[in-house]
C-alpha cells in the first residue's frame, strides 16, 4: 500500500468538485498530481491550488492510499465513483462523498452531507460523524439505490436513509431522520437510536431494524418475533400499499 | 372567413372615451383565467371585468413600482443609467464563480427561456420559486410519475372532485367558477359534483364543499398510504390514520371508487409539510390506481401564473425541470444541492441574480443572512425586502399587463398573455433586459 | 453564399441519379450552376445523398417533455458538453432516448436528417409543440394536430357531415399551425376517458357521440383529399400492442381503396410494428409483419413505417392513452397519464426491450419483416417511432441490419428462441441495396409529405445534403455492415439550406430551421365555413380556454413556412 498525503492549504470560497480517486493517480509523479483538475465553482484549477500534496502513489488503484487533512465540507465528490483502494479523511466531506463508489473504502472523520453512498455498488463507507440525507440513496427519478457494499454512521443520519435501497447495509449509531428506508426494495439498515416518522413508506423488501423508537404506519402489520442479536425483536410487514414485503424489526418492550 | 388567428381586439367599450380589451389573462395565479376584459380610460386600466378579488388588485390598484435602474454605494441605493445598470449586472456575474439565479414564476416562458441560456453562459446555475411550493411535486414525478389532465377533462367529466391541502377560494378564487363547482360540463353539472376538502383545518374551501375531512399536521402520507392499502382489499387495523377515522377514509375512498370520474387537486399543503414529495407520491400513486375502477386524475394547484411555465422551458431546453448548474462541462440537475437555499446555506455561491423573487422574505434566516453577504442583482416591477440590500436593481415590466408573452396554466396548458398597457417610461421587459446583460457578458 | 459538392457519388433516386457528379448549391437551393469563388468540398469516394426526411419522430411538445420530466435517469444518460471538444454546439446535451431540443437537433444533424415531422400534436397545446420547435436547431420541422379523438369532428363525421367537418379540420390545422391529421386510436381513446375502456373493433360506438372507428377513418379519408391535403391520413390504428391486433390493422388500411391521389398514397400506417401481432394471447403471440407488408405490396395507395426495436432501455409515448395506462400495469414503474379534454389524451411509460425477452424478441421481429416485406421502397420509410421502439440515434444500426442478412443471422441466434417459432426472421433474405436505403430515409418520406424541396437534389431543391464517408462502388453493405453503421451515424457534412451545419461530428453552425404547415381554409365553401364556425364557437362552451385564444400566433413561428392548398 503506497500512501498519498494531501493537507488543506486553502480552503474554496464556493463549493469545488474534488474527482480524486486512488484510481486517478495511480502512475502519476507528484507534479502530476498536483496538476490534476478541480473545478472550483465555473474555475478550472489544480489539486494544488488547495492541497500541500506529499507521499507516492501506486501502481495499482487497490495499493493506493489517499490521506486527506482539512474540512473537506465545501469539496463535493470526495472518493465518489472510487473502485478500490483507500481515502481517509480527517475532517468533514461535503456532498456525493462516496457515491456510486464500487469497492475500496472510504473513512470520513467529520461529517459528511447528502448523497454519500448514494447508488453504490460495492466498498465500504465509515463515517465517524454525522452524515445528510440520502444516504445510501438514489439520485432524482432514479428507482435504484445503493446496491451492494455497506456504510457505517457513527453519529446520526438525516431523512430518506436507504431510499430505493436495494443491496448491501447501513448501520446509523445514532438516529435516522424522517422516512427511513423509503421506497426500500433489499438489503439491511440497521439503526441504534430513534428512526423519524414514516419509516419504511413504501417499502417493498428489505429489512429496517430500529433499536430506539420507531412507529411503524398503519400500512404495517404485525409479523412473528424473533431474535437479533440475542434480543427479541417485533416484526412489521410492509407497506401494504405497496405489496407489503419489507420489514421493520424493532426490539419488544416491557 | 372571419376566424381572428391574432388576438388582442380592441372594440369600443360602454363608457364613452373608454376602451376595452377582451380575453386578456391574468396573470396573477395558475389558473390563468384567459377571459378578462381590461377597461382602458387614457391609456390606463379603469376597471376589469370577470376578475376575482386577486386579478383586480394586479390589474388595478396601484402597487409600489421600482422607478428606476439603481446601484448600491455603500448603503444607499444610487439612480444610474439603465446601460450601467446592464454592465454592473454583467460584472456580478463574471467575477462570480458560482453565480445562481433565482425566481422566474412572474415571467413569460421567453424570457425564461432567455434567463436559462444567460446562466449557461455565465456557467451557473438556475432555478425558481416552485423551490418553495411544487418542486415536491416534480420530484414525486420524477419518482413515480402521476395520471395529469388538462382542466377542460375535469370541468366536463369530473363527478367527484378532492381539494387535498388546497385552498381555491382563498388562492385560486375561480376555481370553483370555471373548473368545478360553478362549472357545467358536458357529462356533469356543477352542482352535481361532489366535492370533497381535505385539510388541517376547516378553510373558506371546506366551508362551502360537500365534506371536509380533517387530517393532522403531517398525517396525509399516512392517510394516503391506508387509502391505497385500503384500495387493495387490505385491511387497517388501527382506527384513525393521519388523525382521520379509518372509516372516513372509506367512505372518501369508495366516493372516489364508485366516480365516474375523479379528479384531486392538491396544494401545499401536501408539498410543504409532512412528507412533502412522498405524499405527492402516494396521492397521485393513489389517483392513477383508481383507475382500475373508474377514471382518476389528479392536478397541481400551482400558485404564482407562470411557474410551471419554468418547468416546462428549463425541461425542454436542458432536460430538466430547473435546478440545473451550467458551471461544470456538463448539466447537472441536482435539487436539494442546486436549490439557491441549499446553496446559500452551504456558501455553494458567490452571487445572485433575483427575476422577480423576493427570497429575504421567504428564505430561511441562515440563507439570507448569506445572501445579504454575496453581490445580489435584482430584477423586478416591484421594490421588496431583498431591495434592500441588492446591489444592482433593474425595473422592469409587468408581463401579461405591460408585456406579452406565454405562461403555463396549473394543468400546462401554454396560454398567451397580452400586453394591453405601455410600461411607464424607461421600463424595459424581462425579455430586453436579459438579453441585454447577456450581451454585456 | 454558393457551394460545390466536388465529385461525389450522388444518389438521388427521386432524380433517377446513381453516379458520380457535382452538386451545386446557391442561397440555399440546389442549381445549376455556381461561380468560380464558391466554397468547395472534395466528396471524391464519399456518398452524397439529400439531407434525411423523418416521418414520424416524438421530438417536442408536452408528451416529450413530460417524458423529460418523468426521466431524469435518462437526461443524465446523454449529457455531453458544449462547444469544441465537446458536440460543437452552443448548448450542452442530455438525455439517450430523451434528448433536450438542442440535442435533437443536433443528433439529427450529426446523422445527416435534416427535416423532421413530429406527429402527434395535441391541438390545445400546440402552442408548446411549438416553443420547442423554436429551441430545436438546425433541422426542418412540421407537426400533425390529432383528430381521432376530437368530440366536433367524432359528431360530424358520426352524422356523415364530411363538409363541416372537412371545415373543422381546416380550421384546426390553421389553428394549430399543423401539416396533416394524425389520428391516434379512434374513439378508443374517448372511451378511455369515460370510463377506462378502449374500443376493439372498428364498429364499437362510443356514445353519445355515436361515432366509430371506422367513420372516423373513413370520414378523415374522404375529406383529407377534399382539402387536398399534401400529406394522406396518418394513422396509430386502434388495439395497438395486442397480440392478433393485426386484424384491426389490415381492416383499417383496406378502408383506403375506393379513395385515390395521384401522387401518393391516401393513407399511412404508422408504427406498424406495434399493431401486426398475430395470436390471442401473450403466450401465443406471433409476428405478422409479413402479412402487413403483403397487403402494401398488393394495396399501392397505402404506406407505412415500421418503428424497429433496437433492445434498448426507452420511453414509450403515445396519445393511446388506454395502451400506456395498461402498459404500465406490465412495467409496475413510472407512469404519466395525460387527458386532453375533449381532443384526445396520451401517456408516458418507460420501456426496456431485452432481448431475452420474447415479447420484445417478436416485437424486433415484426418491425423487421415489416420493413423487409414491403417490395416497393418507396412505400415504406424508416421510423423507430421515436422514442417509442428505440431512439432515433439508432437508424443507422436498423439501415445496416436492413442492407445485411448474415448480421441479422447473428441476432436470430442470440435472441430469446421464440424467434423461430413465432416469426419468419429465419427465412427472410432481402438485403436492402444504398439506394433503397436513400429511398425509405430521404425520397420517399418526403414524397409521401409532398415537401416539395426536400428528399431530392434536383435543380430547385432545398440544399438539404449529407455527404457520408461509403463510396458506393467499394462497399458491400451486406458484409460491411458494421462500417456502414458507423459512418452514418456521423456524416462528413451536413449541409442544411446551403450551409455547413456539423462536420465529422462536430456542430459548426446551428440556424433554425423551418416550420411547415398548411393553410387548407381556402378549399372551404363561405356558407360551409360560417357554419362550421358557429358550432366551435358552442363547441368552445366546454374549454376552459377563449376561443380567441386558442389557435397558435404568429409570435411562435419565426420561421414558419405556410402552404396553402386549395386557393
Ligand atoms: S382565479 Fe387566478 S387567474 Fe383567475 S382571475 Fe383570479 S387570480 Fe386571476
Ligand atoms: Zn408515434
Amino acid at each position: 500500500m503506497k500512501t498519498l498525503r494531501l493537507s488543506l492549504r486553502d480552503a474554496p470560497t464556493v463549493e469545488a468538485e474534488l474527482a480524486l480517486t486512488p484510481r486517478s493517480v495511480v502512475g502519476l509523479s507528484t507534479e502530476e498530481v498536483s496538476d490534476l483538475k478541480v473545478m472550483h465553482g465555473n474555475r478550472e484549477t489544480g489539486l494544488v491550488d488547495f492541497f500541500e500534496i506529499s507521499g507516492e502513489t501506486a501502481d495499482q488503484a487497490g495499493d493506493q492510499r489517499i490521506e486527506i487533512t482539512g474540512d473537506l465540507a465545501g469539496f463535493k465528490s470526495v472518493g465518489r465513483g472510487m473502485e478500490g483502494g483507500e481515502i481517509v479523511v480527517s475532517g468533514d466531506a461535503g456532498l456525493y462523498a462516496g457515491a456510486e463508489m464500487r469497492g475500496g473504502s472510504l473513512v470520513v472523520d467529520g461529517d459528511v452531507s447528502n448523497w454519500c453512498g448514494a447508488e453504490k455498488a460495492g466498498g465500504k463507507i465509515v463515517v465517524k460523524g454525522g452524515a445528510g440525507a440520502y444516504l445510501g440513496g438514489a439520485y432524482r427519478g432514479s428507482r435504484s439505490g445503493m446496491t451492494s457494499g455497506s456504510i457505517r454512521v457513527d453519529g446520526s443520519v438525516g431523512d430518506e436513509c436507504g431510499a430505493w435501497m436495494r443491496g448491501g447495509s447501513i448501520r446509523v449509531r445514532g438516529d435516522a431522520g424522517r422516512m427511513l428506508g423509503i421506497h426500500m426494495d433489499g438489503g439491511s439498515i440497521h439503526v441504534e437510536g430513534d428512526a423519524g416518522r414514516y419509516a419504511g413508506g413504501a417499502m417493498t423488501g428489505g429489512r429496517v431494524i430500529v433499536d430506539g423508537a420507531v412507529d411503524p404506519m398503519a400500512t404495517f402489520r404485525r409479523g412473528r418475533d424473533e431474535d437479533v442479536e440475542d434480543e427479541v425483536y417485533q416484526r412489521f410487514l410492509g407497506d401494504s400499499a405497496e405489496g407489503g414485503d419489507g420489514e421493520i424489526m424493532t426490539p419488544r418492550r416491557g | 372567413m372571419t376566424i381572428c388567428l391574432v388576438s388582442s381586439v380592441s372594440v369600443a367599450g360602454e363608457r364613452t372615451g373608454a376602451e376595452v380589451v377582451k380575453n386578456v389573462t391574468c396573470p396573477y395565479c395558475g389558473l390563468l383565467c384567459d377571459d378578462i376584459d381590461v377597461y382602458l380610460e387614457d391609456g390606463e386600466i379603469s376597471r376589469i371585468k370577470r376578475g376575482c378579488g386577486l386579478s383586480n388588485a394586479k390589474f388595478v390598484s396601484e402597487a409600489d413600482r421600482i422607478e428606476s435602474p439603481a446601484v448600491r454605494e455603500g448603503e444607499e441605493l444610487h439612480e444610474v443609467s439603465y446601460g450601467e445598470a446592464i454592465e454592473r449586472a454583467a460584472e456580478v456575474l463574471r467575477e462570480a464563480k458560482r453565480p445562481d439565479c433565482y425566481g422566474w414564476s412572474s415571467c413569460s416562458v421567453e424570457a425564461q427561456g432567455l434567463g436559462i441560456e444567460l446562466m449557461k453562459e455565465a456557467r451557473g446555475s438556475i432555478g425558481s420559486t416552485s423551490a418553495v411550493c411544487h418542486l415536491p411535486s416534480v420530484l414525486a414525478m420524477q419518482d413515480c410519475g402521476a395520471p395529469k389532465a388538462t382542466l377542460e377533462q375535469v370541468r366536463n367529466r369530473a363527478d367527484v372532485v378532492i381539494y387535498w391541502g388546497s385552498n381555491p377560494v382563498e388562492a385560486h378564487p375561480r376555481h370553483f367558477e370555471r373548473v368545478t363547482r360553478r362549472a357545467d360540463g358536458y357529462f356533469v353539472k356543477g352542482k352535481d359534483r361532489y366535492i370533497a376538502v381535505v385539510d388541517v383545518r376547516e378553510t373558506l374551501s371546506a366551508k362551502i364543499s360537500d365534506e371536509f375531512v380533517k387530517v393532522e399536521p403531517g398525517g396525509d402520507y399516512e392517510a394516503l398510504q391506508a387509502m391505497r392499502s385500503m384500495l387493495q382489499g387490505n385491511e387497517i387495523e388501527a382506527d384513525e390514520v393521519g388523525g382521520v377515522p379509518v372509516e372516513t377514509l372509506g367512505e372518501l375512498l369508495g366516493r372516489m371508487k364508485d366516480a365516474d370520474f375523479a379528479c384531486i387537486f392538491w396544494g401545499l399543503g401536501v408539498t410543504m409539510s409532512g412528507a412533502k414529495h412522498r405524499n405527492v407520491e402516494a396521492l397521485t400513486s393513489l389517483a392513477k390506481e383508481l383507475n382500475d375502477y373508474g377514471r382518476c386524475v389528479s392536478v397541481p394547484m400551482r400558485g404564482h401564473f407562470n411557474v410551471a411555465g419554468f418547468g416546462q422551458v428549463c425541461t425542454w431546453k436542458t432536460g430538466f425541470p430547473g435546478f440545473v448548474d451550467f458551471t461544470g462541462d456538463e448539466i447537472n440537475y441536482a435539487p436539494g444541492e442546486n436549490t439557491s437555499v441549499d446553496l446559500l446555506r452551504r456558501g455553494g455561491s458567490d452571487a445572485m441574480l433575483l427575476v422577480g423573487s423576493d427570497p429575504a422574505a421567504h428564505f430561511p434566516l441562515r440563507a439570507v443572512k448569506r445572501l445579504r453577504e454575496v453581490p445580489v442583482v435584482q430584477v423586478d416591477p416591484h421594490p421588496n425586502a431583498t431591495t434592500r440590500f441588492a446591489d444592482v436593481v433593474i425595473p422592469s415590466a409587468l408581463v401579461g399587463i405591460e408585456a406579452e408573452g406565454t405562461a403555463y396554466r396549473m394543468d400546462t396548458v401554454p396560454i398567451r398573455l397580452k400586453k394591453v398597457v405601455d410600461p411607464p417610461e424607461g421600463v424595459r421587459t424581462d425579455e430586453r433586459i436579459i438579453r441585454d446583460v447577456m450581451g454585456a457578458l | 453564399m454558393e457551394l460545390r459538392i466536388r465529385n461525389g457519388h450522388v444518389i438521388d433516386p427521386a432524380s433517377g441519379v446513381n453516379e458520380v457528379k457535382d452538386v451545386l448549391v446557391r442561397d440555399g437551393k440546389v442549381v445549376d450552376e455556381v461561380s468560380r469563388d464558391a466554397e468547395e468540398i472534395d466528396a471524391s469516394g464519399k456518398l452524397v445523398v439529400p439531407g434525411g426526411v423523418c416521418p414520424h419522430s416524438h421530438i417536442a411538445g408536452p408528451k416529450s417533455n413530460v417524458g423529460r420530466l418523468l426521466r431524469p435517469e435518462d437526461g443524465r444518460k446523454g449529457t455531453t458538453s458544449a462547444g469544441p471538444g465537446g458536440g460543437g454546439g452552443n448548448f450542452p446535451e442530455s438525455g439517450f432516448s430523451l434528448p433536450n431540443t438542442y440535442a435533437i437537433g443536433y443528433r439529427y444533424a450529426r446523422m445527416g436528417y435534416t427535416t423532421v415531422v413530429e406527429p402527434s400534436m395535441a391541438p390545445i397545446e400546440a402552442r408548446h409543440t411549438h416553443e420547442e420547435f423554436n429551441d430545436i436547431p438546425i433541422i426542418d420541422k412540421a407537426a400533425l394536430p390529432e383528430v381521432g379523438n376530437n368530440w366536433l369532428l367524432m359528431r360530424y363525421l358520426a352524422s356523415g357531415d364530411t363538409e363541416r367537418a372537412a371545415a373543422y379540420a381546416a380550421w384546426l390545422i390553421r389553428a394549430t399551425r399543423g401539416y396533416g391529421l394524425k389520428i391516434v386510436n379512434p374513439c378508443g381513446v374517448e372511451q378511455w376517458s369515460q370510463s377506462g375502456g378502449n374500443v376493439m373493433d372498428l364498429d364499437q360506438s362510443v356514445e353519445p357521440f355515436g361515432c366509430t372507428p371506422r367513420k372516423i377513418i373513413e370520414g378523415c379519408l374522404e375529406l383529407n383529399e377534399a382539402l387536398g391535403l399534401p400529406h394522406s391520413i396518418h394513422l396509430h390504428a386502434n388495439n395497438l400492442g395486442v397480440p392478433g391486433n393485426v386484424e384491426t390493422l389490415l381492416e383499417s388500411m383496406e378502408l383506403a381503396s375506393g379513395h385515390e391521389n395521384d401522387d401518393r398514397a391516401v393513407l399511412h400506417a404508422t408504427h406498424v410494428q406495434f399493431n401486426s401481432y398475430g395470436g390471442d394471447s401473450w403466450g401465443t403471440m406471433s409476428s405478422e409483419g409479413l402479412s402487413t407488408a403483403e397487403f402494401v405490396n398488393r394495396n399501392p395507395n397505402v404506406t407505412i413505417d415500421p418503428a424497429v426495436v433496437t433492445f434498448k432501455d426507452t420511453t414509450t409515448m403515445t396519445g393511446d392513452a388506454p395502451f400506456e395506462y395498461n402498459l404500465q400495469k406490465m412495467t409496475k414503474g413510472k407512469y404519466v397519464g395525460s387527458d386532453v379534454g375533449l381532443e384526445g389524451g396520451g401517456g408516458v411509460v418507460p420501456f426496456e426491450y431485452k432481448p431475452d425477452n420474447p415479447v420484445a424478441t417478436i416485437q424486433w421481429a415484426t418491425g423487421m419483416e415489416a420493413a423487409l416485406g414491403v417490395e416497393d421502397p418507396w412505400r415504406v420509410f424508416l421510423t423507430t417511432d421515436h422514442p417509442n421502439a428505440a431512439p432515433f440515434t439508432d437508424y443507422p444500426l436498423i439501415m445496416s441490419w436492413l442492407a445485411s442478412a448474415e448480421e441479422r443471422e447473428r441476432i436470430v441466434s442470440r435472441v430469446h428462441p421464440v424467434v423461430n417459432r413465432a416469426t419468419a426472421m429465419g427465412t427472410i433474405d432481402r438485403e436492402y441495396t444504398l439506394e433503397e436505403l436513400v429511398v425509405i430515409t430521404r425520397s420517399a418520406p418526403a414524397r409521401a409529405y409532398d415537401f416539395e424541396g426536400k428528399g431530392h437534389l434536383g435543380t430547385g431543391a432545398d440544399a438539404d445534403v449529407a455527404i457520408y464517408d461509403i463510396d458506393p462502388d467499394d462497399t458491400d453493405p451486406s458484409r460491411q455492415h458494421q462500417e456502414l453503421r458507423q459512418k452514418l451515424q456521423v456524416a462528413n457534412y451536413t449541409v442544411k439550406a446551403g450551409e455547413i451545419v456539423q462536420r465529422d461530428g462536430e456542430i459548426k453552425s446551428e440556424p433554425l430551421g423551418s416550420t411547415h404547415w398548411v393553410d387548407a381554409t381556402g378549399a372551404i365553401d363561405g356558407h360551409v365555413w360560417e357554419d362550421a364556425m358557429s358550432d366551435i364557437g358552442d363547441h368552445f362552451q366546454n374549454y376552459a380556454i377563449q376561443l380567441e385564444n386558442y389557435s397558435v400566433q404568429e409570435q411562435y413561428l419565426p420561421t414558419g413556412e405556410v402552404r396553402e392548398v386549395g386557393v
